[in-house]
């Protein structure tokens, strides 16, 4: 029998088609040739899922043979002879279960995503670009001392990841990898400081000017320095003030004003595009979601007679998480065990066998805005600065896919300050300290041989510049200590850095910084207790100096402060549970407004209706709460008509917190509680009723009757931890928590932020240690070991860590798997 | 079909596609077409190509990860994780059959020719 020709016509259809689809990507789908490949493909995702029991690697530059036991949580010890190979193990093992958030994480602080998901992510590096981000990282690594100990551990990390990487097969690459029809690229040393810059990026943008430039153009400059005020009006300061309670300062108000004409004129220079296109490449957060917990107990307040840390940062939740759990071990030397960053070599927070130390976000202003006068508008080369015209500093970008090609090329500008950026027809540059910070590891690497809180702080102190902290310790010897460490600029004049600033200037810039003496701090306090919640950390009537505005709100901060000062016998089991405690001082302030105002609408049979409602809600927000619900309702129809002076067309209104709303309570006549879109003149009780009332319908139209379990708390807030491809097939999404907006677990917003590393210390003899991370060791979306952790963290609860001093110390049952890397034949 | 022949073909296949990729599929089927000069040969390599595929898979399918890779496969594409895997199979079918079809048409038509 002969083939017909019009079957090989179909036939050379069906191949052309099928080796199309094979071999080249369609759209957002992959070539299906390689994905679907059953030896190589996305099926061999499989085969790399669980750590083998035993492996070994041989790793260049590796002088002896490291062991790294993974203990029964996945958490690997190294054990090695020196700290170089320490370092290179550790970019080892980190890459071993993170390469894809490795290279993400990198490439997101450098700028150059494209290259490796193509053009979709060309908006976010042109926004990270234009920040100076990728310059600074150039410019810092130019300067890097190659024969300093911050140069080897960076080259021993970028060693261990690299050798990782050269002994893979395509079969072994990540899922995301084979998804995307890419393969892993190489790390460079840089890639340490892209990712640095990523984290100041979240932590330290503050961009208080561009808030009160929006708010002066709506209300007069007078409410908006009121509303966003520079010292936060109700004080319970990081540092003790001895007062043993919050403190509401007397503040007046004023009324809406008329549009200040600058601040207007300024806006307008800026256009539709708005101010905040110059923050762009920060994360949009919700609130107090990102920020964070800390605080330290001393001997004579806990129950066991040692001091007691707790660590709780709040930041982006994602899959997997941005914490790797690492116990790096050399004998009589260093015993570090803690929370690295995939792509930072050493442990950013953790504990030794002296010292335990935590982070808070401190949110002093580093972050300055200037006017510039240029000489083109459209595509300036020079600047004004004192009457003479300086030549900008001009870079072109270039955005390339994988294979090289150009997608986008940008110019971007310096000034001496740093990124000048065109917001409409001004052209504004930035300086941040997160640009100029030289100093890059060596305050973690410090931390990890410090022997005491003092040593620690110390260190940190001359180490450590940015993002500023609220860095908290506790030792063994019963010191708790606290100190807001980083660079902060001292400006001229007033020194405030809320106003954008006359960039033709030179006397507009920075002259100088904050010595340490005067940082925020504290050692050994009389009160037997520490704790931060980034609200602002001096009483002003002690530093009343410009340091930060429109300070996060205090509600965390008292709460935490009212836990602790009501237990002198604190235990670690307590600080697990104060760390998801579910009271809320700013409820506990609210509440009792709204009841009082309902009773001056008595008549009025559905405020009556749901001020029985907010009685029967104990203030607390666990997940079975069908109340907490309807205060939330209230709490933001409250600020849609209170604030209704700010809502405008813009993209970014400026809307005064409710630390603003709890000051203005004490002014019931105010002209702020007028609703303006409404007929009558609302007084403080006529608004809170109408708006208990409209809450009360607003729920009840889209969750039924009070009593059903569509009130739930669990129904309505959730945390919602994507995976770093936004894929929902790799998140974990709708996970009941036990908080709301600010209490101590706070939750708010898309669900996309929250406490990321929870830990408690005791700094006994033995260390006793308890946490726990949303997320899981692996990286790989097929493992065991992925998400394992976050039903437990979803329940506030934390695990035993296993702290073995030795390989030894850790029975068979405890082991999960082991790894010996040894030194790379030919090499040292 | 030889018994021999044909699982030496899905060897063929299945080797091929460990060391060289997807792509050794079409390549390895044509030339087996092209040795052949059989039209039941795009049939053969067809069957193989299943056959290769679905042993491979099945190799994978002994990872305790595999339930949980269709699961999440099944999210991703919009098909259930069984129809990813089915797609896996189709494109080594469809790989091997059109390469030896065309092959096989190929080969006839210029046999043809010399007969003439």
């Amino acid at each position: 029998m002969r083939p017909s020709s019009l079957g090989t016509a179909v036939a050379v259809v069906v191949l052309a088609a099928t080796t199309f689809v094979a071999a080249r990507p369609v759209g957002p789908v992959p070539a299906l040739g390689p994905l679907l490949d059953p030896a190589h493909g996305v099926w061999s995702a499989v085969t790399t899922a669980e750590l083998p029991t035993h492996a070994s690697a041989s790793v260049l530059g590796m002088s002896s043979t490291t062991r790294v036991i993974y203990d029964d949580r996945s958490v690997p010890h190294i054990f090695a002879s020196n700290v170089r190979d320490a370092y290179r193990a550790l970019g080892y093992v980190v890459a071993r279960d993170r390469l894809f958030q490795l290279e993400v994480q990198g490439r997101a602080g450098g700028g150059t995503l494209t290259e490796l998901v193509g053009a979709r992510a060309l908006p976010v590096d042109r926004a990270t670009r234009a920040s100076g981000m990728p310059r600074s990282a150039e410019q810092r690594y130019a300067k890097l001392d190659t024969t300093g100990a911050a140069w080897t551990l960076m080259q021993a990390y970028v060693d261990g990841v690299n050798a990782y990487i050269g002994q893979l097969t395509p079969a072994q690459y990540p899922i995301e990898y084979k998804l995307l029809g890419r393969a892993p690229s190489p790390m460079h040393m840089i890639d340490i400081l892209h990712l640095l810059n990523r984290m100041g990026s979240t932590l330290a943008t503050t961009s208080d000017e561009l808030t009160h430039l929006e708010a002066s153009a709506r209300v007069g400059r007078a409410a908006a320095d009121a509303l966003f005020p520079v010292h936060a009006p109700i004080v319970e300061p990081i540092q003790p003030n001895g007062e043993g309670k919050p403190r509401f300062d007397p503040v007046t108000i004023p009324g809406p004003g008329a549009p200040d004409p600058k601040a207007v004129a300024m806006l307008g220079a800026m256009g539709p595009q708005g101010p905040s296109s110059l923050v762009a490449f920060a994360p949009t957060r919700g609130d107090d979601a990102i920020g964070s917990n800390n605080w330290a107990v001393g001997p004579s307040r806990s129950a066991s007679g040692k001091a007691l840390l707790a660590g709780d940062p709040h930041l982006e939740l994602t899959l997997p998480s941005i914490w790797y759990e690492v116990h790096i071990v050399i004998p009589d030397s260093l015993d570090v065990y803690g929370v690295t960053i995939p792509g930072a070599p050493g442990v950013v927070i953790g504990f030794t066998k002296a010292v335990a130390w935590t982070f808070t976000n401190t949110g002093g202003d580093v972050m300055d805005f200037y006017a510039e006068t240029v000489d083109n508008a459209a595509a300036p080369t020079t600047y004004m600065l004192d009457g003479s015209p300086k030549p900008l500093e001009i870079r072109i970008e270039q955005y390339k896919t994988a294979n090289g090609g150009v997608i986008g090329i940008d110019t971007l500008r310096f000034t001496h300050r740093g990124p000048m950026n065109r917001v409409g027809a001004q052209w504004i540059s930035t300086r941040w300290t997160v640009l100029e910070s030289m100093r890059v590891l060596e305050g973690f690497e410090a931390a990890a041989r410090a022997k005491s809180s003092d040593e620690m702080l110390d260190g940190m102190a001359k180490l450590y510049e940015s993002p500023a902290q609220n860095m908290l310790t506790a030792d063994t010897s019963g010191t708790i200590a606290i100190r807001s460490t980083g660079r902060y600029p001292i400006r001229p004049g007033d020194s405030r850095g809320d106003w954008l600033r006359d960039g033709s200037m030179s006397s507009s810039d920075w002259v100088g910084n904050w010595p340490v003496s005067d940082y925020p701090q504290a050692f050994r306090p009389a009160q037997g207790f520490l704790a931060s919640a980034n609200q602002e950390p001096l009483d002003p009537q002690v530093q009343p100096k410009y340091f930060g505005a429109n300070w996060e709100r205090p509600w965390r901060a008292m709460r935490i402060n009212s836990l602790l000062r009501a237990d002198s016998a604190v235990t670690p089991d307590a600080m697990r549970r104060y760390q998801s405690d579910p009271g809320s001082a700013r409820a506990d302030l609210f509440v009792p407004a709204f009841l009082a105002a309902a009773t001056k609408s008595a008549a009025d049979a559905k405020v009556a209706r749901a001020a029985t409602l907010l009685v029967e809600w104990d203030r607390r927000y666990t997940p079975d709460n069908k109340r907490a619900v309807l205060f939330e309702e209230m709490m933001r129809q409250l600020s849609l008509r209170l604030w209704d002076e700010f809502r405008t067309d813009s993209t970014r209104n400026p809307i005064p917190t409710d630390m603003m709303t709890a000051v203005l309570l004490r002014d019931s006549t105010s002209a702020w509680w007028d609703d303006r879109r409404t007929p009558a003149v609302e007084s403080r009780d006529a608004l809170l009723s109408q708006v208990m009332a409209s809450a009360l319908d607003s729920v009840t139209a889209t969750r039924g009757d009070p009593a059903l379990d569509g009130w739930r708390w669990d129904k309505v807030r959730h945390a919602n931890i994507l995976h770093l491809t936004q894929l929902p097939a790799f998140s974990r999404l709708e996970i009941p928590v036990q908080g709301g907006n600010a209490t101590l677990w706070p939750s708010t917003g898309n669900g996309h932020f929250g406490p990321s590393w929870r830990m408690v210390v005791e700094m006994s003899t033995p260390r006793r240690a308890w946490a726990i991370y949303p997320g899981g060791q692996s990286g790989n979306p097929l493992s065991t070991h992925y998400d394992d952790r976050i039903d437990k963290w979803s329940h506030g609860m934390l695990d035993t860590l296993r702290i073995p001093g030795s390989a030894a110390d850790l029975t068979a049952a405890q082991q999960r798997a082991s790894l010996v890397l040894t030194p790379a034949r030919g090499h040292e | 079909m030889k018994p021999l022949r044909f699982l030496l073909l899905i060897v063929m296949l299945g080797a091929g596609t460990m060391f060289l990729g997807w792509w050794a599929v079409p390549v390895i089927a044509a030339v087996y077409a092209l040795l052949r000069r059989d039209v039941t040969a795009p049939r053969e390599a067809m069957l193989a190509a299943l056959i290769a595929w679905l042993l491979l898979l099945a190799r994978m399918a002994q990872f305790g990860a595999f339930t949980t890779l269709l699961d999440r496969l099944g999210r991703i594409f919009p098909m259930p994780g069984m129809g990813v895997f089915a797609l896996a199979l189709l494109l080594a079918m469809a790989l091997a059959w059109s390469a030896a079809r065309v092959v096989t048409g190929v080969t006839a038509t210029s046999e043809r020719g010399k007969a003439r």
